[in-house]
C-alpha cells in the first residue's frame, strides 16, 4: 500500500489547528494572565520612570514566561487521554516527526501570536523601538526552544497523579540557556556592543534542542503508552 | 562480578559482613577528619578561621555531583538493560544526593557571608549547584508522582541522563565565566595547587563522605527492596 505522507501531514496540521481553535479560552487565559502580571509589576515596583526603566524588560520576559508555562506541560495530556497518541504510534509516520508538527503547530498558532502583545506592552512600560524589535526576534526563536522542552516534560508527565507541581520545575532548569542567550542579546543592544554572538548561541541551543527533544519526547510517550 | 551482585538476594548476603565495617570507617575518617580539619590544620592568611568551612563544604558539593552522575549512570543500566535493581538503586541515592546538594548550598553561603560580603550572588557556579539541586527534587518528584511507583522509573531515568549536561557546566563555570567563587584547586593538569597541611584533612574527609554514601546508600537499598517485597506480598494477597 503507497502512503501519501502530504496528506498525513495536512490532515495532522489541521487536526491540530482545529483543536487549537476549539480550545481558545486557555488562549485567552494566558492573554489575560499576561495582562494581570503587567499591570501588578508597577504597582508593586512603584510607578517611578527610573526604577521602570530598569526592570520593563524582564517583566514583560516574566509575563510571557509564566503565561506560557501552564499551557505547556499540556501538549499531550488530551491527545493521550482521547487515545489519539496510540493513533499516532500505529500511524506509518515516524513518532518524532509527528512530535516535531506538534510542536511546530503549537509554537506557530498558540506562542507565535503573543508577539503581537510584545510591542503592546512594552509601549505602556517605555521601552525603546530597537529593543522591542530585537525582543520579538528572541522570543520567536526562543519560544520554539520552549515549546521543545515542554514537548519533553509534558511527554515525561504523562499519567502522572497530577503534573502541575512537577513541570515547572522540570521546564526552568532546562530552559535556563535560552534565558542567559536571551537577555544577552538585550544587554548587548543596550550598551551598543554587538547582538549577534549570543543571538546565534540562542540558534543553537534551539537548533540541539530542536533535534534531541523529538527523539526523548517519542521515547518517553512510548513508555507511558506501554504503562 | 557485576552479574553475579545485580541478584538482590546475593548483593545483600555480599554486603552484610562488609557493611558493618563500612560503618566503622566512616564513623573513624569522619572523626579524624574533623578533628585534623578543626584543630590541627592552619589557618588560611586570608581568611583565618572560616577557611575551615572548606573541609565540609567541599565534601558536600563534589559527592552532590557525583552521586548524581551515579544516578545517571544507573539510569542508562536500567534503560538499556531494564534491570529493576539498577532503578532500586537510583532511587536509593535520590534522597542523599539532594541533602548533600543543599547542605553545600548551605555551607557555601555561610561561608559566603564572612567573605564576599553576601549570601548569595547569581554566580555561574552558585546557579549551576542549585539547577543541580531542582534536578534532584525533579528526580526525586517524578519517581513518586505515578499512582504505581513503579511506572515512575523509566521517566526519572529519561530525566536523570538529560540533568547530565548540567554536571560539566557546574565542573567548568569556574573556568568558563569570571565567577566569585574560587577556581579550581585540587583536581588541576598542573598538580593541586593547595597546601600540603590543608590537603590530608581534606582527603581524609573525602573518604570518610565516600563511605558514609555507601553506608547511608546501603541501607536506603535495604529499605527499598522490603519496601518492593511488601508491595509485592500485597498483590499476592489480591
Amino acid at each position: 500500500m503507497k502512503i501519501n505522507f502530504k496528506n498525513i501531514l495536512i490532515a495532522l496540521i489541521e487536526k491540530e489547528f482545529k483543536s487549537y481553535l476549539r480550545s481558545i479560552n486557555n488562549f485567552m487565559n494566558m492573554i489575560v494572565f499576561m495582562i494581570a502580571i503587567i499591570i501588578l509589576f508597577p504597582l508593586t515596583v512603584g510607578p517611578s520612570e527610573e526604577k521602570l526603566t530598569l526592570v520593563s524588560n524582564a517583566i514583560v520576559w516574566i509575563a510571557l514566561i509564566v503565561s506560557i508555562i501552564p499551557t505547556l506541560d499540556k501538549i499531550y495530556i488530551s491527545d493521550f487521554k482521547n487515545g489519539w497518541l496510540e493513533q499516532y504510534y500505529y500511524s506509518p509516520l515516524l513518532l518524532e516527526i509527528i512530535i516535531l508538527i506538534k510542536c511546530f503547530v503549537f509554537w506557530f498558532f498558540l506562542i507565535i501570536p503573543l508577539t503581537i502583545f510584545i510591542p503592546i506592552f512594552s509601549i505602556l512600560l517605555n521601552i525603546p523601538f530597537l529593543i522591542i524589535f530585537w525582543n520579538i526576534i528572541i522570543f520567536a526563536i526562543g519560544s520554539l526552544g520552549f515549546c521543545l522542552i515542554g514537548s519533553i516534560c509534558s511527554s515525561l508527565t504523562l499519567g502522572t497523579k497530577s503534573n502541575n507541581l512537577i513541570s515547572p520545575l522540570l521546564i526552568l532548569p532546562l530552559a535556563i540557556p535560552i534565558f542567559i542567550f536571551g537577555n544577552g542579546v538585550v544587554e548587548a543592544v543596550k550598551s551598543n556592543y554587538d547582538p549577534l554572538p549570543n543571538l546565534y548561541l540562542l540558534i543553537t541551543v534551539c537548533l540541539i534542542l530542536l533535534i534531541i527533544s523529538p527523539l526523548i519526547s517519542a521515547y518517553s510517550i512510548k513508555i507511558a503508552l506501554t504503562k | 562480578m557485576i552479574n553475579y551482585l545485580a541478584n538482590p538476594n546475593r548483593f545483600l548476603n555480599f554486603m552484610k559482613p562488609i557493611e558493618f565495617s563500612i560503618g566503622v570507617f566512616t564513623f573513624l575518617f569522619i572523626f579524624i577528619g574533623l578533628y585534623l580539619s578543626l584543630f590541627n590544620s592552619p589557618e588560611d592568611y586570608q581568611q583565618g578561621d572560616t577557611v575551615r568551612i572548606m573541609y565540609i563544604h567541599v565534601p558536600f558539593a563534589w559527592f552532590a555531583s557525583f552521586l548524581y552522575f551515579s544516578i545517571s549512570i544507573a539510569s542508562i543500566f536500567f534503560l538499556i538493560w531494564k534491570h529493576p535493581f539498577a532503578d532500586i538503586i537510583a532511587r536509593s541515592i535520590a534522597p542523599l544526593g539532594l541533602i548533600f546538594s543543599i547542605l553545600t548550598i548551605l555551607t557555601g553561603s555561610l561561608w559566603g557571608k564572612p567573605m564576599w560580603g553576601t549570601w548569595w550572588v547569581w554566580d555561574a557556579r552558585l546557579t549551576s549547584m542549585l539547577i543541580l539541586c531542582i534536578f534532584y527534587f525533579a528526580y526525586i518528584g517524578i519517581s513518586n508522582a505515578f499512582p504505581r511507583k513503579i511506572d515512575g522509573s523509566k521517566p526519572a531515568a529519561i530525566l536523570a541522563i538529560v540533568g547530565m549536561v548540567n554536571l560539566p557546566i557546574i565542573k567548568f563555570s569556574v573556568d568558563w565565566w569570571n565567577t566569585l567563587h574560587q577556581p579550581a584547586s585540587i583536581i588541576r593538569f598542573d598538580g593541586p595547587s593547595i597546601n600540603q597541611e590543608m590537603l590530608l584533612p581534606l582527603v581524609i574527609m573525602l573518604l570518610g563522605f565516600l563511605f558514609m554514601s555507601i553506608f547511608i546508600i546501603l541501607i536506603n537499598i535495604k529499605t527499598n527492596l522490603i519496601y518492593k517485597k511488601y508491595q509485592s506480598e500485597i498483590l499476592k494477597l489480591g
